[in-house]
């Protein structure tokens, strides 16, 4: 789904995330110095402002953190029609406490979740190698 | 401002009429925008030739072309506030602060769009960002490309939370186009109802497009001089009484994060901007009389209303649908020019230009004794800001 927005943009501080999504895994940063973990990732701590991090690997599992179903385009060159109707989540992470990742569900059709329900990621390989996250039921 | 500083009026407003997208042509974007500044120059009874400085918002003019057009004499204040719609009531207090530090006695601040050319619904799609942005592969790559979008998943959190309905949401959309009636040159006239706004199919649940503003043409203009220049004006001074920028560095990029800590998320991002505001000018909620809130969307207006203190955290629902935000009977009158809802998108400077209207006594939709105005901008990245104005 989506194909027109599958391009990532790594820099040396997301490139650890995707590479790690393209082995199907999910991780986010955790600062080195004070433990606090930080998504998306970035070249400084917001806590500690420290540059050490690490990337551990995540369940994949997380809540629903908040929802919306998309019945239109505002760009058709970015989300044809034919991709419609589709839901995005924010999900608060399993394992990084104050992290969320933003990720669309799928199957496509499924009916929208509830805030507080549990879900897990679901990899979708690109045409270009990679993967990105994806929601589904748990 | 403090109360030894010199004070600042707003002396002149202008705008062109509201054009649909792309129906502005042929008139080109500098063309519109020198209009609005000559205009509003001369509402205030001055001409370029007292034109001192420029403010701008991300994405504006270049003040270069705008004054070579013109012909100012000596450009002494050319700055651009960081933001988009967010920092409108803030670029009061950029001139304000270019007047006070004596670089400037006369300054405008201008905005104009042809959004035939850019829409702005479409703000976060690949190939309108002007750089392409790490961070930004976290919300595209999931289908977030409207900002329509984004702000839906703040509205659902709250309505989740705090009961809010989307029937609040409607009474928002209905008194803005109510108010709108009497605009001469509104976008959106067509009476709205309640029940017209639940049958409307969503386009980003919960918002429908009666949640969502405009997308149009317009050039608007602002002219802001020294307090001793301000008394042999056309009209009465409307004065700057505070205008703040900024926000809490963890709302951040807001609605293209959502990361967000908790207490954070359930605001417009306006908190910190709330309290100075009000600290600065020692009013408080009660002491307004209009407010002129910034619509991108109608779920920011009420989470604003809360930021700002007109209902408690999660009772914004319930104060806008008790009809306490129309005109002309409800205790606080919100966008009683219809707003960017209903009357037209504007990033915010219609709002700065009806709290002024308001002020001087002049609205077509007159608040009756008005004195005090709250003007914001945002929700949004920061900066978001708000500026208080007094007769």
């Amino acid at each position: 789904m989506l194909e027109q927005l599958a391009d990532v943009h790594p820099d040396h501080w997301t490139q650890p995330f995707w590479e790690a999504a393209a082995r199907h895994e999910l991780v986010c940063q955790r600062c080195s110095q004070c433990g606090t973990m930080r998504m998306p990732p970035t070249p400084f701590c917001w806590n500690c402002r420290s540059k050490e991090c690490e990337y551990p690997v995540l369940p994949g599992t997380g809540v629903v953190f908040s929802y919306s179903t998309t019945y239109f385009t505002a760009s058709k060159a970015s989300v044809p029609e034919d991709q419609l109707p589709y839901t995005v989540l924010i999900v608060d992470l399993d394992g990084a406490p104050g992290c969320r990742l933003i990720g669309a569900m799928v199957p496509a059709d499924t009916d929208p979740p509830e805030i507080g329900q549990a879900v897990r990621v679901a990899w979708e390989d690109t045409a270009a190698g990679g993967a990105l996250p994806r929601f589904e039921r748990v | 401002m403090s109360a030894a500083a010199p004070r600042v009026a707003v002396a002149g407003v202008a705008r062109t009429p509201f054009y649909r997208r792309g129906q502005s042509d042929p008139q080109s974007r500098v063309e519109m925008a020198c209009g609005a500044i000559l205009a509003a120059l001369d509402d205030a009874g001055l001409s370029a030739d007292d034109l001192e400085g420029f403010v701008h918002m991300s994405g504006g003019m270049d003040s270069a072309l705008l004054a070579q057009v013109l012909g100012v004499p000596d450009v002494k204040f050319s700055v651009t506030l960081t933001g988009g719609g967010g920092a409108s009531a803030g670029t009061l207090g950029v001139a304000a602060a270019a007047i006070q530090s004596g670089q400037a006695r006369v300054v405008v601040v201008v905005r104009a769009m042809k959004q035939g050319v850019v829409h702005f619904g479409a703000a976060f799609a690949p190939g309108m960002k002007r750089e392409v942005a790490p961070e930004a592969d976290f919300y595209s790559t999931a289908g977030l490309i409207s900002p329509g979008q984004m702000f839906a998943l703040i509205a659902r959190r709250h309505m989740h939370k705090y009961g809010v309905r989307r029937e609040d949401f409607g009474a928002i959309a209905v008194a803005f186009r109510q108010h709108a009636q009497t605009r001469p040159d509104a976008l959106r006239k067509t009476p709205l109802t309640l029940d017209d706004y639940l049958a409307t199919p969503l386009l980003a649940d919960p918002l429908c497009r009666h949640d969502f503003c405009l997308e149009n043409d317009v050039a608007l203009a602002v002219v802001l001089v020294a307090e001793d220049l301000a008394a042999d004006r056309p009209h009465s001074p409307v004065w700057v009484a505070a205008a703040e920028h900024g926000g809490a560095g963890r709302w951040g990029q807001g609605e293209e994060w959502m990361g967000m800590p908790e207490e954070i998320f359930d605001t417009a991002g306006h908190r910190t901007i709330a309290r100075r505001v009000y600290a600065k000018t020692g009013l408080g909620p009660k002491d307004i009389d209009v407010a002129l809130i910034y619509d991108n969307f109608t779920s920011n207006v009420l989470l604003q209303l809360e930021d700002y203190g007109f209902a408690d955290v999660g009772g914004g629902g319930e104060l806008v649908s008790s009809g306490a935000i129309s005109w002309p009977n409800g205790s606080i009158p919100v966008n009683t020019h219809g707003g960017q809802l209903s009357e037209g998108f504007s990033s915010g400077i219609s709002h700065v230009i009806e709290g002024v209207e308001q002020l001087r006594g002049t609205a077509i939709n007159q608040v009756a004794g008005a004195e005090v105005a709250l003007v914001t901008g945002g929700a949004a990245a920061i900066p978001t800001s708000a500026a208080i104005l007094t007769k």
